[in-house]
C-alpha cells in the first residue's frame, strides 16, 4: 500500500517534519508528495477511486483546510488521514466530512500518527534510528 | 379490529400433504368467511401462491417434494408476500427457531385445536392489516447506494427502520460489500444528520492508541499526553459514532465502551470526572462474532447491545442483478469526474462479469472496470479482453467446467438424444429434456433468476419449484 501525501510548499516547517517523521517511522510501501492542491488534484482525476493507498493530508491552516474540503468529491472511497490545524468544534465538524481513517492535530508530534499509518500498512513499526537511507519518495 | 372489512378479501392458503387437515381447515376458514384453497404439494402450492395473491399461508414444514421452512425465502420475493404460519406434526424446537428466524408469522402444532388456529389466523390478519395501512413508507436518501435487487431492497427498509430510531445497528458483510456507505446512509437518513459521523476504524488503531482515541485523555494521563485531548465518542455527540471493523476493538477496552454505550458516559484516560455523550453507534465487520464470541474474543454483552438492529449485505454474487447498474454508475461518475471518454459495454464483457463470482465484491467490480477502461484506453468498446487476466481465466475455465461434466457424465447425452426410445417411458423422457433445459437456462442467463424467468416464461415460484425438484443449485 503506498502513500499519498499532501504537504502544501508553504507548510515550510510543520510539513518538512511531518514528511521527516514518516520516512523515519514508516515502513514499507512508496510515497508520492503533492505541493499543491492543483496538482492532488490533477493525481486524483489521474487514479481509480479504489486504489489500494492512504491519503495523509496536512491542513496547516483553516483556509487550507477549505482548499482541501472542495476535493472531497474526488475523495470518496479513499483512506484518509488528516492533520488538522487545531481541534475547535467547527475544525472537527470539516474534518468528518472527509470520514478520515485517523486525525491529529498539528501541534501534536507524529509518533500515533505514524504507528497507524504502519498499522494500517500491516507492517512493523520501524525504529528511526534504524531506518536510514534515501528518500524513495517522489515530490510533485 | 373490523373483521367484516378483513372477511371480504382474506384469502388464505393451505400447504400441507395431509389431506384430513386440509379439508378441516378450510371447512373451518370458509365458515369464517375467508376463501380458502389448499394444496398437497409444495410446488403445486407455489404455482398457487406466485399465480394469485394470498393474505395467510399455512405451511406444512414436511412436504412430499421438499421442505416448507425452506420454501420461506421464495415465497417472500412474492410482491405481496403472505402472511406465513408454520404447521408441523411434532414439537420440533429447531424447527420452530428457524421459522421465527425467517421472520414467519406464527409457528403451531397440527395437534393444536381449532380454536388455536383459528386465533393465530386472526391475529395474523390483525398485522396485516396494520402494514398494509401505515403510511407510505418514506423516501430514502440512497447515496451512492445502487441497485434494486431483492437484496438491496431488503437493506434499504432496514436503513429506513434504524434511521427512524436511535437503537445501535450492525452491520455485517464481506469486505468490499459497501458497509461503511450503508452507515452514512443511516446516518444522512436520521434526525442527527446535521451533526457529525464521526468514523472509528478499530483496524487501524495500535492498541496503546485506542482508549485514548475512543475516550480522549487528560494532559498527563500518560508521557506523551502534554494536554487535554477530546475522545471520537465525546465529538459524536447528538451525532453517529461509526465504528469499523468492530471485531478488531480490543477485549480489554470492549466493556469500557460497553458501559459508555448504555450510560451515555465515560471517563476520558487519567480523568476524574466523568463526561457524557448523545451518541448513537453505527459498527459494522465483515468477522464472524458469534465465532469470536466462542473463542472469548468479544464480549458476548457487547454483541448483544451493538446488534439490536442488524443489518447482513449481501455480496455481490448473490446480487448480479444489480452488475449493470452499478457499472453505469461507476461509469458515469468517471465520465463527470475525471473527464473521461465513454466506453461501450459489449454483451461479451457483460457476460464475463456475470459469470465472475466477485470476492472482492463492489469494490472489485469498480477495480476491475477502472482497469478495463485504463487497458481499453482510446478504443470505445470494452470486450473480455480488457479485463484483468484472473477474471478471464476464472470464466474460461467455469465454462469448460459444464461441457466436461456432461462429457464425462455422458449418459445423459445419450440417453436425451440416442437412446432407443424404449428403453424410457415418456414421463422419464420428458423430466429428463425438463432437467437438461432448466440446466442450459440457470447456465445461459449465468444464474439470474430475473433473466431466467424472462427468457422461459416461467414464473419465479414454478422456476424455484423445478430447481429444487431437479436439484439444481443457483
Amino acid at each position: 500500500m503506498n502513500l499519498v501525501l499532501f504537504i502544501h510548499q508553504d507548510s515550510s516547517k510543520k510539513g518538512k517534519a511531518l514528511k521527516t517523521a514518516i520516512k523515519n517511522n514508516v515502513g514499507g510501501g512508496e510515497s508520492l508528495t503533492f505541493q499543491t492542491v492543483n496538482k492532488l488534484e490533477s493525481r486524483l482525476k489521474k487514479t481509480s477511486s479504489t486504489e489500494k493507498e492512504i491519503l495523509i493530508l496536512l491542513a496547516e491552516s483553516k483556509t487550507r483546510l477549505d482548499e482541501l474540503t472542495s476535493l472531497i468529491y474526488l475523495l470518496e472511497n479513499k483512506r484518509i488521514i488528516l492533520i488538522l490545524p487545531d481541534e475547535s468544534k467547527e475544525t472537527i465538524s470539516k474534518a468528518s466530512q472527509f470520514f478520515p481513517r485517523f486525525f491529529t492535530p498539528i501541534s501534536c508530534k507524529y509518533d500515533d500518527l505514524c504507528s497507524v499509518i504502519n498499522k494500517m500498512m500491516g507492517q512493523e513499526i520501524i525504529n528511526n534510528n534504524i531506518k536510514g537511507g534515501d528518500d524513495n519518495g517522489r515530490t510533485c | 379490529m373490523r373483521l367484516d372489512k378483513i372477511m371480504k378479501k382474506t384469502k388464505i392458503l393451505i400447504i400441507d400433504d395431509d389431506t384430513f387437515i386440509c379439508k378441516v381447515l378450510t371447512k373451518r376458514f370458509e365458515k369464517l368467511g375467508y376463501e380458502t384453497h389448499f394444496s398437497l404439494t409444495l410446488r403445486k402450492g407455489l404455482d398457487k401462491l406466485f399465480s394469485d395473491e394470498f393474505d395467510v399461508l399455512f405451511l406444512d414444514v414436511n412436504l412430499p417434494d421438499g421442505d416448507g421452512l425452506e420454501a420461506i425465502d421464495n415465497i417472500r420475493e412474492h410482491p405481496n408476500a403472505p402472511e406465513i404460519i408454520i404447521m408441523t406434526g411434532d414439537s420440533n424446537p429447531e424447527g420452530a427457531e428457524l421459522a421465527m428466524k425467517s421472520r414467519a408469522w406464527d409457528y403451531i402444532q397440527k395437534t393444536g385445536s381449532q380454536k388455536e388456529f383459528e386465533f393465530s389466523l386472526i391475529r395474523a390478519l390483525e398485522y396485516r392489516q396494520q402494514k398494509q395501512s401505515k403510511p407510505p413508507k418514506q423516501t430514502i436518501k440512497r447515496n451512492s447506494i445502487i441497485g434494486t435487487s431483492r437484496q438491496v431492497t431488503a437493506c434499504l427498509e432496514k436503513i429506513s427502520k434504524a434511521s427512524n430510531n436511535n437503537a445501535p445497528v450492525l452491520i455485517t458483510g464481506e469486505t468490499g460489500t459497501g458497509k461503511e456507505l450503508f452507515a452514512k446512509a443511516i446516518h444522512e437518513n436520521s434526525r442527527r444528520n446535521k451533526n457529525d459521523f464521526i468514523v472509528v476504524d478499530c483496524a487501524a488503531l495500535p492498541e496503546h492508541l485506542v482508549e485514548s482515541v475512543l475516550f480522549g485523555h487528560s494532559k498527563g494521563a500518560f508521557t506523551s499526553a502534554d494536554s487535554d485531548k477530546t475522545g471520537l465518542l465525546k465529538l459524536a455527540d447528538k451525532g453517529s459514532l461509526f465504528l469499523d471493523e468492530v471485531g478488531e476493538l480490543p477485549l480489554a477496552i470492549q466493556k469500557k465502551f460497553l458501559r459508555a454505550l448504555q450510560e451515555k458516559k465515560f471517563r476520558p484516560v487519567g480523568s476524574k470526572k466523568e463526561i457524557s455523550s448523545d451518541f448513537r453507534l453505527i459498527a459494522a465487520t465483515n468477522r464472524d462474532v458469534s465465532t469470536m464470541i466462542e473463542h472469548g474474543k468479544f464480549r458476548e454483552d457487547l454483541y448483544f447491545r451493538i446488534a439490536s438492529l442488524t443489518i447482513e449485505l449481501a455480496p455481490l454474487r448473490d446480487r448480479k442483478s444489480d452488475i449493470a447498474l452499478l457499472i453505469k454508475h461507476h461509469m458515469d461518475r468517471k465520465e463527470k469526474l475525471f473527464d473521461e471518454s465513454p466506453h461501450k459495454i459489449s454483451n461479451e464483457f457483460m457476460d464475463d462479469l456475470h459469470g465472475y463470482n466477485w470476492p472482492g465484491n463492489v469494490r472489485e467490480l469498480f477495480n476491475s472496470i477502472d482497469y478495463a477502461c485504463s487497458d481499453a484506453f482510446n478504443e470505445s468498446i470494452l470486450y473480455p479482453k480488457h479485463l484483468p487476466d484472473y477474471i478471464r481465466s476464472f470464466n474460461i475455465k467455469n465454462k469448460m467446467k459444464p461441457k466436461r461434466n456432461i462429457e464425462t457424465e455422458g449418459s445423459f447425452k445419450e440417453e436425451s438424444t440416442f437412446a432407443p426410445v424404449e428403453t424410457l417411458n415418456l414421463k422419464n423422457y420428458i423430466e429428463k429434456i425438463k432437467k437438461k433445459y432448466i440446466t442450459d437456462l440457470m447456465s445461459h442467463t449465468n444464474d439470474d433468476i430475473k433473466t431466467a424467468c424472462s427468457l422461459s416464461g416461467l414464473s419465479r415460484g414454478h422456476l424455484y419449484a423445478l430447481l429444487k425438484e431437479y436439484d439444481i443449485r443457483n
